[in-house]
């Protein structure tokens, strides 16, 4: 190849002035590139800092307060629209049924009351930073005359004040039955559903 | 300046940002490693915390009724202290404190390379509270905290137990 020739072809192959831009931008674009990186990579960081497991804890805790208030057992006549019955399963069912619900849903009044009942003298326990809603759909079967049975349903719910939209909530659902030993027809079995989280 | 000139210019400049970014993508990466790990200890040490919670506050251990064996330490196959779920049997809570030690309890929950510390008290925070180990000093790290709520000793007919928090702490 002759030197005229080498030299035409790398004055078409040059960009002249805009040589030194091109890489500039090459570079730039280059940065944003490792900067975008940079800042999708530090936002997953932040992301695994929020544990998920330790969400888990208000779940726990919820359905531990559940079994305390629904367990078999606990004081006669407490708060009970039924009266004198020995087993009063659902606790909080009888004093929401009593227009005695829970409070800003704040379950430590139904705690309270608990211990107070088994113990027999005023307390003031420990604040638990726990709240709680409770609805519970109780359906009783009561033979009519023609011998059918009728299915009477009761919605209670313990709905005081709005569910926090700013934090998580744990839920859950609860079986149970409401003995009535007197009348064995008017025993309420109930499917609740419960809200917790922390205050 | 001149065309060369401008080109080991224009190298140098793109060399220095390479370095830079590298070395942000580097501290970013072990920043991201660290973390990683972290929280993959942490999530660890939740379950397993879970787990004992569940174990000791939901069941009533092998065999059922290891607290009147007459060698519990050996004879216990796996700790539960219920009577029944979230209801603590008293006993066995006494038992778990005498002849259990915490070497013992940490050995049945598979344990060993960690520490314990179990706090049962009254909601009202009457009386004393009742413990297991010794609770985490302030030079220790990484320590999972669970509360869990259940009834004591609930095995006297007609009466329902005493609810109690129950303070489980755990850490490496």
């Amino acid at each position: 190849m002759k030197e005229q020739e080498v030299n035409l072809i790398k004055l078409h192959l040059s960009f002249g002035d805009k040589k030194a831009f091109i890489f500039a931008l090459d570079a730039v674009f280059a940065l944003i590139i490792v900067i975008i990186t940079l800042t999708i990579a530090n936002l997953y960081i932040a992301r695994i800092e929020h544990s998920s497991t330790a969400e888990l804890q208000i779940a726990k805790r919820g359905n531990d307060i559940i079994k305390l208030i629904t367990e078999e057992n606990t004081t006669k006549n407490f708060l009970s629209p039924y009266g004198g019955r020995e087993a009063i399963d659902a606790l909080t069912l009888d004093g929401i049924a009593n227009g005695n619900n829970i409070p800003d849903n704040n379950i430590n009044f139904i705690l309270e009351n608990i211990i107070e009942n088994i113990r027999g003298q005023d307390i003031e326990i420990s604040e638990l930073n726990v709240r709680m809603k409770i609805t519970s759909k109780c359906n009783k079967y009561v033979v009519s005359g023609g011998g059918g049975i009728t299915t009477v349903q009761t919605i209670y719910s313990s709905n005081n004040g709005p569910t926090p939209d700013d934090r998580f909530i744990a839920g859950g659902q609860i079986f149970y039955i409401i003995p009535d030993n007197v009348n064995p027809s008017g025993t309420y079995y109930c499917i609740g559903e419960y809200q917790t989280w922390l205050e | 300046m001149r065309k060369g000139q401008t080109g080991v210019f224009d190298l140098i400049v793109a060399v220095i940002i390479a370095i830079i970014a590298l070395f942000a993508l580097a501290i970013s990466w072990d920043r991201f490693v660290i973390k990683l790990n972290d929280k993959n200890e942490y999530n660890d040490l939740q379950m397993k915390l879970f787990q004992i919670s569940d174990l000791l506050i939901s069941s009533e251990g092998t065999p059922t009724e290891w607290d009147i064996a007459l060698d519990p330490v050996t004879d216990t196959s796996s700790l539960g202290i219920a009577y029944y779920d979230r209801c603590i049997s008293q006993n066995k809570l006494q038992r778990l404190q005498n002849p259990f030690t915490l070497v013992n309890i940490k050995e049945k929950l598979h344990i060993e390379t960690y520490n314990l510390f179990i706090n049962f008290s009254r909601l009202d925070n009457f009386g004393t509270p009742i413990t297991i180990g010794t609770p985490p000093g302030a030079t220790d790290q990484k320590i999972i905290s669970l509360q869990r709520y259940a009834m004591m000793d609930c095995n006297n007919e007609g009466t329902r137990g005493e609810p109690y928090q129950i303070t489980f702490k755990l850490w490496g």
